[in-house]
């Protein structure tokens, strides 16, 4: 069962609010789809999307660095 | 172009919405402005506007996704004429996921704000039409608020 949704972020740039919904799932442990914890079955922004890192950093850009919590692994990003 | 499929709003300032809560008894609500409703803490068996309905003692006033009165099953059964104060945006606490501290949420913004000012303030979520159910009939039954408690239990916030 899902709660009402209470709002995060927001922003009219949607690379940014892409790259923030998988810093979300990376918060809360990973997509288990990739052995996380999160209650999400894949993640947003797949881990060798060629995109990723422009995405990641739009949300960095936007909203700032959120923990990650995921499983260590490889992943396509610069910081 | 991106095609963008939005919601329409079933509702406008100052519908009064009655809202069934289970056992026959019936909440009421009023829109106020854009998806801000105003909840009642009364109960009828009868699904007719109230008496003096702006007077009755307010349960809570929150956001509400556009199509919820009609998933609801809520059911329309006036509109009525609102005072400014009700007519005007409230402000809600903001916190995104990971954030220290805390935020005012206002007509599109959101400014940092101490423990203090954000205390009594509503969470910026946008509520289903079963959760506000769930929360009037907590309210009846004298209980707290099992949502607001679970959201805030996961965004960290200790009040």
């Amino acid at each position: 069962m899902y709660r009402s949704p209470t709002v995060d972020q927001w922003s009219t740039n949607r690379a940014a609010t892409r790259g923030r919904e998988q810093q979300l799932v990376d918060f809360y442990g990973g997509a288990k789809s990739v052995g996380g914890s999160a209650r999400n079955m894949i993640n947003g922004v797949a881990d060798f999307n060629p995109n990723r890192p422009f995405y990641m950093n739009a949300a960095r850009a936007a909203f700032g660095d959120l923990q990650d919590n995921i499983p260590q692994r490889l992943r396509l990003d610069w910081k | 172009m991106t095609k963008m499929n939005k919601r329409r709003s079933q509702f406008n300032s100052g519908d009064i919405f009655a809202i069934p809560l289970g056992d026959d008894y019936f909440s009421f609500c009023v829109a106020c402005v854009g998806n801000e409703f105003i909840f009642f803490a009364h109960q009828t068996l009868e699904p007719e506007i109230p008496k003096s309905l702006l007077e009755l003692p307010i349960a809570f006033r929150v956001l509400l996704g556009k199509g919820e009165p009609k998933e609801g099953g809520w059911l329309l059964i006036g509109n009525i004429e609102l005072p400014s104060h009700l007519t005007q945006k409230t402000k809600f606490l903001h916190k995104p996921v990971g954030a220290e501290g805390y935020f005012i949420y206002l007509d599109g913004e959101s400014n940092p704000a101490t423990e203090e000012e954000v205390r009594h303030l509503e969470l910026f979520t946008v509520w289903y039409a079963e959760d506000v159910v769930e929360r009037l009939n907590e309210h009846f039954n004298g209980q707290e608020c099992s949502t607001t408690s679970a959201i805030k239990k996961q965004l960290g916030i200790p009040f």
